[in-house]
């Protein structure tokens, strides 16, 4: 699928999808946020936290991505490489859901960056200066999306914020690497016999 | 005329910003300055008590102000948040803006003309208005704390800058 393509489609995508207010979007995840920040005390708890809850979306995010794309006429097949699974993610998956695109840098064969200039979660936001606050990773619910949603489609990764606007960096940056290509199976309680 | 100091007052009459506009470098007393304990931002401009304590007092004028504006007709104009002279101190003029959450915030004037230049006053009431507002939707900015945030100091240095500017070269 050519990268003309699929940024095509992420914009007919999202020109179809329900809208929801940018301001109360921001607004939630913040107060989602600072409500981990009360409960957890370590940085890494709270980071983990965020992927766990990115990963429950993100599950559920690639079969509405498939449905919603059918529905619309496009036709997007399987990815021959991974790269092309890369385009696909930025250009049309997060066009769709969130209305930006992100640009892909490939690193390997097995892993790329995705690049996001705008970032819809962390409007407003600004990190207090304490020291404390320079491992939180802000924008973590991104990681466990992705990690989430590619594991349905049976690719194991793992997902890293590597830059980030709101720890001083000019854009953020989300590395992702292949781990395993999963084979279907039933699950363990069913023994073919 | 020129800006002197600009002080943001909260719903209970607590200060969540104090800027000092004119630095005074022979201010031999910088503890006396510290009444709000500002000592771990080294970078702010410190206010200084005396400047203080003129803010306070016009606190005064400015609830006289609010009382009897609540009695009246609503608030509906955005005209309304604007309240005008507080207090003519010995050289300078204290004027306040209201929002509608009762956040105030209040501006010491210098002036040794009787022109009043209310419309870049406005503007920067304005201006600080949407800066406090923006830095309110910050998730990490308390409710009754003092507010502290680079952007919004930045912000704030660029409005008094702009107005400071225009009110100059209208004078020449």
């Amino acid at each position: 699928m050519s990268k003309s393509t699929a940024a095509a489609n992420g914009h007919s995508l999202w020109q179809k999808m329900p809208k929801a207010n940018a301001e109360l979007f921001a607004l939630t995840y913040g107060t989602l946020v600072t409500e981990l920040v009360r409960d957890y005390e370590s940085t890494e708890d709270i980071n983990e936290q965020l992927e766990k809850m990115g990963y429950s979306i993100g599950v559920r995010c690639v079969d509405e991505f498939l449905a919603k794309a059918d529905q619309a006429g496009m036709v997007i097949p399987p990815c021959r490489a991974f790269a092309e699974t890369a385009e696909v993610l930025a250009k049309t998956g997060f066009r769709m859901f969130l209305g930006v695109s992100a640009e892909v840098q490939m690193i390997s064969d097995s892993s790329f960056s995705l690049l996001i200039y705008e970032n819809p979660l962390s409007l407003f936001v600004e990190l207090p200066s304490d020291p404390k606050w320079k491992d939180i990773k802000y924008s973590n619910l991104y990681c466990g999306i992705l990690r989430g949603s590619l594991e349905q489609v049976n690719l194991r990764v793992e997902c890293t914020m590597v830059k980030d606007v709101l720890q001083g960096d000019d854009v953020n940056e989300i590395r992702v690497d292949l781990k395993e290509v999963l084979v279907d199976g039933a699950g363990e309680e069913y023994d073919e016999e | 005329m020129s800006l002197e100091c600009l002080a943001i007052i909260g719903k209970t009459n607590e200060p969540l910003y104090l800027l000092d506009v004119e630095k005074e470098d022979d201010e031999v007393t910088p503890d006396e300055n510290d009444a709000f304990g500002f000592v771990e931002s080294q970078q702010r401009e410190r206010l200084s008590l005396e400047k203080e304590f003129m803010m306070h007092a016009s606190i005064d004028n400015l609830e006289e102000a609010l009382g009897s504006q609540r009695q009246g007709k609503g608030r509906a104009s955005a005209d309304s948040k604007w309240i005008g002279l507080l207090c003519p101190m010995e050289e300078s003029f204290i004027y306040g803006y209201s929002t509608s959450t009762n956040i105030k915030i209040l501006a010491m004037i210098s002036d040794s003309m009787e022109d009043s230049r209310e419309v870049h006053l406005k503007t920067l009431f304005a201006k600080v208005h949407n800066l406090f507002v923006e830095y309110m939707l910050n998730p990490w900015a308390g409710l009754q704390n003092k507010i502290e945030s680079k952007k919004f100091e930045s912000g704030i240095q660029e409005a008094v800058k702009v107005y400071n500017e225009t009110n100059g070269i209208a004078w020449a």
